[in-house]
């Protein structure tokens, strides 16, 4: 055929049919041949070859194939002798080297060895010296499940070699098919084999390479583990150097067995007792289900690597069923259903990616496997649901807020504390006379300076104010000296601008300077002075200076509450808000609502147009609702304060931003992050180009909107701006001021999600600290603070810590919040789950009851926190055997996380796997065997 | 230079061939560690091994690295045959071995491509390389080096547009000898 003259044609022919569409090529062919069949038919079967010939050639053999050929004929040293042994006959040949059957030379003892002789290859010098040390520790290792090592060596021409007891038998998943072993008797068998892994890894020796063919059962039926070590006094650390000096990576080098390799030995990761773990639960995987948990049988090292790191195994039932009913085994279901749930948790434990989340050791995987036989819980539920919220949290770094225990809301909301204009009208008429004789100059100076007072005319250009601040606040003395009541006016002026600078600590200067003038020329109960006290309240409240504010609005009141007129019961309005303000601030929820509804009730009684008063009583109030958990009249609260403040400021404005930011921070506490998102922009933009960054209004908004951003999984732009926000309070107010507490204890939940537990404990004991000097020991924010660091403590498994936290916070609250306040349902909840992480359920379920009845109470039908309250105690009732009711609770949780979170969310798959639990509660003991 | 490797100095490739040969088939058993011929790695990733170590540790004088890359190929090549040989010699005498301390190796069957006969595919090949022996070469470099079209263009020296030509020609033809060889 090669001299057929028409070939050189054909393969023409056929190159230019394959660039013709497969369906023209025929046609085409014909033409071009031009009556020659022979050609034509040439070309024609070659097409035909082309369309069947599928993948053929297309992927390369493997090395498997290469380095297959000297199994098959491997030298055979039957006869010779080594050490004192003679070797018998040869048992088996693999990768590393070829086992002979061996007995004592001298026949001393008619006892048999194996004796493994190292492949030629492998006999490096390092090997060999790595070898000399690893078998001394395997010389050590005595159990009567591990096969034992007796002695070693190198040959006379250099090769290594091990003498190891000879075991009589098979691998134990050859065993348990010939003998037909049942499913609890596997399970046993198997516990044996970690009894002895376990022992091993007290002496610090990691197998590395457990599959069933280094798994032995003697003919007696005892478990013998063979090769224990061997695979690291063998690992060929060819890899490693070469590649990097060849700038090549070159995965796979390692010597592993990929059917049983774990993600770190895929990876070249270091090899711990948890690798181990890994791989007898895929030896367990195969026994239960007889199939193998990952098809790796085609694919390359880094496809292998792959689908070790990253694939899910089917859950062992799903894996035997499909099985049985590719079998067409007609109670395919019914076995596989021995293995839903316990089973399936356990295995799927053990074959966790992450290290953390196996077992601890062997032996806690034996125990586990003991407590299902004996019917008891086992831990495995728990903790593979933890690692679905691991690796959901990989997946999407969203899940944020609702599913931790933790709860924290704590951000910055402010009392807008406007100049009292009624009250200013009346001051100035009263002072009418004194205002006529004023200076030009003052008079010049305060309206330059209202001029550009960030807050009066909404464009701050800080700078120039201060400037003209400072300049006009070092004439007063000068230039006013003869004149108190104008040099008065001035500090009023300036103090009123420092504030609304957020200059406090200048503020509340001017603001005594102002009295200090005034003192001497009027009665405590004038207008003017009355006016200027409570003005320096205000300043007190906006600096935390909570107690003096208290104090000095609580001398006032009885000064202005005499007053009948309009302005006068106006005024009386005010203070009765700020009152409520300063006793809210303060703790005193419900004495603040008391005085803050007075004061609105007085004020919608007042004929006028009040809105700009009348939004500030309503934001104040509306902060309050938000703190007793009252969420839906607060949000209206805040639109109301919104709508009437647009009204007299128009769209824009700082007290808009304000009561927006308010708005926001109501939404956070319901955890509804995405509603409060937008209300925290609008806030900051209508700080925007007004106030300066580090403006107090400012930095709480960004608070709150780092805390927002957090919560919907933006992590590095939250965290980018809770550390501004923490030096812009540190520079506002020093260290120790409860705005410096609040950013602290937020950005500790940040820090607190990274899993940097130590660090975030001691943000939350720093903030406890400021808290508790600066505001007292029985403030709501102490017990938020200690709270948080119980729930912190509990992630980093310090529970008995934990638990004397939360006591203490959940006592403060019971003692100072109203019944039913949501933050106790935050503090029951976190005492009940560390309640349920000691598995004492019954201690649990009172304080999970109490969450659920208080959120599904304060919050709106369906909401994720709720849900999440509910699962956690259908959870607990389930524990107790109480299945009607936990069915009923988990079923309703899990219609509620599915709708809020969706189907593959963490609480969803949590309720989902609760639900399938105890919806196929696992047979009777006896009934649950595969034959 | 890449003529040297691929056509010019066929004699000075295969005195190489030894070398990369008993390199390729170390790296190979040190890798198979596995149980019952699971295969865990492509040759090509052994033939970047071994020319790292290759190019490392001998003082072979590697005209680049497409010229090693010819060779490889040819080692695989070569090997998998005796390989299939000494196959077919075991199944012959060969009884089932017991169960050893270490996990009998069954032989593969072959490679990603079951049911792939190596011998007879060597076979059709030498057939095809009488008809045009750079499209033997081609199918070298491709399936037993693992190599991209674009590389086997490299290291042969032409068009990548004639490589994929020729590849999608041998695979017909030796398909087609494959699957009917005994009528032709």
């Amino acid at each position: 055929m090669s001299d057929d003259p028409g070939r050189p044609f054909a393969a023409d022919l056929f190159a230019k049919a394959m660039d013709l569409a497969p369906h023209a090529r025929s046609a085409w062919l014909i033409e071009a041949c031009a009556g020659d069949d022979t050609l034509r038919a040439e070309v024609e079967s070659l097409l035909a070859a082309h369309r069947s010939a599928a993948d053929f050639l297309n992927t390369p053999p493997f090395d498997a194939d290469l380095g297959a050929h000297e199994s098959i004929a491997p030298e055979d040293l039957s006869g010779r002798t080594i050490g004192s042994y003679r070797l018998v006959r040869m048992l088996g040949s693999g990768g590393t080297g070829t086992v002979y059957l061996a007995e004592r030379a001298d026949a001393e003892f008619e006892k048999h060895v194996a004796v493994k002789l190292i492949r030629r290859g492998m006999d490096t010098d390092h090997i060999i010296a790595r070898f000399q040390n690893e078998r001394r520790l395997l010389a050590a290792l005595e159990h009567a499940g591990i096969a034992r090592m007796i002695d070693g060596g190198v040959t006379e021409d250099g090769r290594p070699y091990l003498i190891m007891e000879y075991v009589e038998g098979v691998p134990i998943d050859r065993y348990c098919d010939t003998h037909d072993v049942s499913l609890r008797e596997r399970i046993a068998l198997f516990r044996t084999v970690c009894d002895a892994v376990h022992h091993a890894h007290r002496n610090l020796i990691v197998h590395r390479d457990i599959k069933p063919g280094n798994v032995f059962v003697s003919t007696s039926g005892e478990v013998k583990l063979l090769d224990f070590g061997i695979a690291k006094v063998l690992d060929v650390e060819t890899g490693a150097g070469e590649a990097s000096s060849g700038g090549v990576t070159v995965t796979g080098l390692r010597m592993m067995t990929p059917r049983y390799a774990s993600p770190e030995q895929a990876t070249g990761q270091p090899i711990t007792t948890a690798t181990d773990v890994y791989s007898l639960g895929i030896v367990l995987y195969e026994l239960l289900t007889g199939t193998r948990p990952y098809d790796l049988a085609t694919g390359s090292a880094a496809e292998i690597e792959r689908v070790i790191r990253e694939e899910d195994p089917a859950r062992p039932s799903a894996a035997l069923e499909k099985r049985l009913r590719d079998a067409r085994d007609q109670g395919a279901s019914r076995r596989a259903r021995a293995l839903t749930g316990d089973l399936d948790n356990i295995v799927l434990k053990a074959m966790s990616k992450a290290p953390p989340d196996r077992y601890g050791s062997a032996e806690q995987f034996a125990d586990d496997l003991g407590r299902y036989l004996d019917g008891l819980p086992v831990s495995a539920r728990a903790h593979t649901l933890r690692y679905r919220a691991a690796k959901f949290l990989r997946r999407n770094r969203a899940l944020a807020v609702a599913g931790a225990t933790v709860f924290v809301l704590l951000v910055g909301a402010t009392a807008i504390t406007t100049t009292l204009y009624l009250r200013s009208e009346r001051a100035l008429t009263e002072a009418e006379s004194q205002r006529r004789k004023a200076n030009r100059v003052s008079e010049f100076l305060q309206e330059r300076m209202s001029a550009v007072d960030p807050v009066e005319t909404q464009s701050g250009d800080e700078v120039t104010v201060r400037e003209l601040l400072r300049e006009a606040a070092d004439r007063i003395e000068q230039d006013l000296g003869e004149d108190p009541d104008v040099a008065a006016a001035m500090h009023r002026t300036i103090g009123n601008t420092y504030k609304n600078l957020g200059d406090y600590a200048k503020a509340e200067e001017h603001r005594r300077a102002e009295i200090a003038l005034l003192e001497p020329m009027f009665a405590d109960d004038a207008p003017a002075l009355i006016d200027a006290r409570l003005a320096l309240g205000r300043v007190l409240f906006e600096r935390g200076e909570h107690a003096a504010a208290e104090s000095l609005f609580r001398e006032l009141l009885p000064l202005v509450e005499n007053d009948d007129s309009e302005a006068g019961r106006a005024l009386v309005a005010s203070v009765y808000r700020d009152f409520g303000d300063v006793r809210m601030a303060r703790g005193a929820y419900e004495e603040g609502r008391e005085w803050l509804e007075r004061g609105l009730a007085l004020r919608r009684a007042l004929p006028g147009e009040r809105d700009e008063e009348l939004a500030g009583d309503l934001n104040s109030l509306g902060l309050l609702l938000v703190r007793t958990g009252n969420y839906e009249p607060a949000v209206t609260h805040f639109q109301e304060a919104i709508e009437r403040m647009k009204n007299v400021r128009g769209d824009h404005h700082t007290f808009i931003g304000q009561i927006e930011n308010n708005l926001g921070w109501g939404y956070g506490h319901q955890e509804r992050w995405e509603e409060a998102l937008p209300h925290f922009r609008e806030a900051l933009a209508n700080y925007d180009g007004v106030l300066a960054n580090d403006h107090p209004f400012a930095l709480m908004a960004r608070g709150n909107f780092a805390q927002a951003l957090q919560s919907v999984g933006d992590w590095e732009e939250a965290e980018r701006v809770y550390l501004e926000v923490i030096a812009g309070f540190r520079s506002r107010y020093g260290d120790r001021h409860a705005n410096v507490g609040h950013a602290l204890n937020n950005y500790a939940m940040m820090v607190d999600r990274r899993e940097d537990h130590d660090a975030a404990a001691a943000l939350y004991r720093e903030a406890l600290g400021i808290y508790r000097e600066q505001l007292g020991d029985d403030h709501p924010y102490v017990a938020v603070a200690r709270h948080n660091l119980a729930g912190v403590l509990r992630s980093a498994g310090q529970g008995a810590e934990a638990e004397k936290e939360c006591r203490a916070a959940l006592a403060l609250r019971r003692r100072i919040l109203r019944a039913g306040h949501p933050d106790i349902a935050r503090s029951t909840e976190l005492l009940g789950t560390l309640h349920t992480d000691r598995g004492e359920f019954r201690e649990a379920e009172p304080l999970l009851n109490e969450s659920f009845a208080i959120r599904k109470e304060a919050l709106p039908a369906g909401n994720a926190v709720t849900a999440y309250s509910e699962l956690l105690l259908g959870l607990c009732l389930f524990e107790l055997g109480r299945t009607q009711s936990a069915e009923e609770h988990l079923a309703r949780a899990r219609e509620d996380l599915l709708a809020a979170h969706g189907e593959d969310d963490a609480r969803t798959l949590q309720a989902r796997a609760a639900l399938d639990r105890l919806r196929n509660a696992e047979p009777p003991v006896g009934n649950g065997e595969t034959r | 230079m890449l003529h040297d490797a691929s056509g010019g100095s066929r004699a000075a490739a295969d005195e190489l061939l030894p070398v990369v040969y008993d390199e390729l088939r170390r790296l190979a058993q040190s890798r198979m560690a596995d149980e019952r011929g699971n295969h865990t790695l492509q040759a090509t990733a052994l033939v970047h091994e071994a020319y790292l170590k290759l190019v490392d540790q001998t003082r072979v004088v590697w005209q680049n690295r497409a010229h090693f890359f010819a060779v490889a190929a040819k080692a695989i090549r070569r090997i998998l045959i005796d390989h299939a040989r000494a196959k077919r010699s075991a199944k012959r005498g060969g009884d089932d071995a017991p169960l050893s301390l270490d996990d009998a190796l069954t032989v593969p069957a072959s490679s990603g491509d079951p049911g792939l006969d190596f011998l007879a595919l060597h076979t059709a090949l030498e057939k095809l390389a009488l008809e045009d022996s750079v499209k033997e070469q081609v199918v070298e470099l491709r399936f037993f080096g693992g190599l991209t079209g674009k590389e086997t263009a490299e290291v042969l020296g032409v068009d990548p547009r004639t490589v994929d030509r020729y590849w999608q020609y041998a695979r017909a033809w030796l398909y087609r000898e494959l699957t009917e060889g005994a009528d032709e």
